[in-house]
């Protein structure tokens, strides 16, 4: 038979009182220093500002020049609007070291109205320049044979800044967002745009390039995939433009 | 106490639950510190008496010292059994001579190996329940934590308002359910494979020691 076989388990009701201790300590330490305690949130008034009747502090109360104990006294309110007074065209001196007389009551009221009604001559000149000229835009709009200022519709496209060039500038810029691609740090191409009166590109030639070839590829690709987006030019002549492509974008030459 | 008194029946059942597992794993976890302590402890002085002393009677004289090294058992098992063998030899007026014919070696491998077996069981007792805290108490405190979250829209669907209020306060409560089952699992885990690495050497340690008794007994008893 076994001597031994088992060893009681000796020890284990004193460590489940020790345990139990501890997990008691715990829980009152836990307890009384509110680390498990559910956060009590309280929702914060909500205060309501008019901003229309802002009430504004005297701008002296309180400044680093003056302090506000200084400046207690109650600002003046401002005056009263006063009526504006028209200018009056002062008489010239009838003569030298003749002695000055003050003019009569009727002559102020007399130089009021002849200011008036040089106010209403000018306003009435300045309205019929401008029905002139407006009247002149819509006959050339109409006729469609004027030469426009640059960047209207009327323009050429030979003018600098034309709205044809400024046209095809753009489509070529919004292609070149998609197809941009470089390897060197910073290159540039200069391509000479010539473009038929029905629109199509005639031909395109680089005249100045950093050597990127990759970049070169890009500018290509850009004119390709643009110059079915463009649209004939003005007055049915030949369009000639160079665009200076860089990475920062496209500049007209 | 607000605390507790703010929760629902159904998460107090819960975290009661974890404060059970967490009682219970932390008594074990003292429990076998000290077994394992003394375990490592009263074998390295048994075994440095055992190879002193050449004598198996005054080992077994001396063997009360050593009450709670696992060698001792078996120590004890292997020459009870060897002294049962000796005596059935004295009546065969073969004095201090074991039969092998009879399986003598045998009998006391067997009695050694069920020694060794009883031993791991008593090592090893109370430490599933360390597996079973660490792996069933994240589970307990998350449903006590669906539970109150439940509860808590609930109550926001009641009162009507989604403050944060009245969202926060619930789910802060929910979610302790949730730590303290982790607060539970984590030593549980911890526990469990330190004392199954302690008990595994402890092991090889009564592996070794059946052999070198086998290897004495029929060294200096076995009949050639």
């Amino acid at each position: 038979m076994s001597h031994r076989l088992q060893t009681t388990s000796r020890g284990f009701g004193a460590s489940l009182t020790f345990s139990f201790v501890m997990h008691l300590a715990l829980f009152f330490i836990v307890t009384y220093s509110g680390l498990l305690l559910a956060p009590r949130l309280q929702e914060a008034p909500v205060y309501y500002v008019d901003v229309v009747n802002l009430p504004v502090a005297h701008p002296r109360m309180g400044s680093p020049a003056v302090a506000g104990s200084q400046t207690g006294a109650v600002p003046q309110p401002p005056a009263p609007p006063q009526a504006m007074q028209l200018p009056v065209k002062t008489p010239p001196k009838a003569a030298a070291g003749a002695p000055a007389t003050k003019p009569p009551k009727g002559a102020t009221e007399e130089t009021s109205r002849e200011f008036e009604e040089r106010l209403r001559q000018l306003e009435k000149n300045a309205e019929a320049r401008h029905q002139a000229a407006a009247l002149e835009a819509l006959k050339n709009r109409a006729a469609g044979t004027g030469r426009g200022a640059a960047g209207m519709p009327t323009g050429t496209g030979k003018e600098a800044g034309s709205d044809y060039a400024s046209y095809i500038h753009s489509r070529l810029q919004d292609v070149f967002r998609t197809t941009i691609a470089y390897q060197s740090k910073n290159p540039s191409v200069v391509v000479r745009l010539t473009i038929a009166r029905n629109g199509r590109l005639l031909r395109y030639r680089i005249e100045r390039s950093s050597g990127d070839r990759i970049f070169e590829a890009s500018v290509v690709d850009t004119i390709t995939k643009a110059e079915k987006t463009f649209p004939p030019p003005p007055n049915g002549t030949e369009f000639e433009q160079g665009f200076l492509f860089r990475p920062q974008g496209i500049g007209k030459q | 106490m607000t605390f507790f008194a703010g929760t629902g029946l159904v998460v107090k059942l819960v975290l009661l639950i974890l404060l059970y597992f967490s009682v219970v794993s932390w008594a074990i976890i003292f429990y076998k510190l000290l077994q394992v302590h003394r375990a490592n402890s009263e074998s390295e002085r048994f075994l440095e008496f055992f190879w002193k002393t050449k004598r198996f009677d005054a080992i077994n004289a001396q063997v009360d010292r050593f009450t709670n090294s696992p060698l001792t058992v078996l120590f004890s098992e292997g020459y009870g059994e060897l002294k049962k063998l000796m005596d059935k030899g004295e009546q065969k007026e073969e004095p201090d001579v074991i039969s092998t014919e009879l399986g003598g070696i045998d009998n006391i491998s067997r009695a050694l190996r069920r020694a060794t077996t009883s031993e791991i069981t008593r090592l090893e007792k109370y430490t599933t329940f360390l597996a079973t805290t660490g792996s069933t108490a994240p589970f307990i405190g998350l449903f006590g934590t669906v539970w109150g979250i439940m509860t808590a829209f609930k109550g926001i669907g009641e009162t009507g308002s989604a403050s944060l209020a009245v969202v926060a306060p619930g789910i802060a409560e929910a979610l302790i359910a949730t730590a303290i089952g982790l607060v539970a699992a984590i030593p549980a885990v911890m526990g469990y494979n330190h004392f199954q690495h302690k008990i595994r050497v402890l092991i090889g340690e009564m592996d070794s020691f059946s052999t070198e008794f086998l290897n004495i007994v029929q060294r200096s008893f076995a009949k050639k």
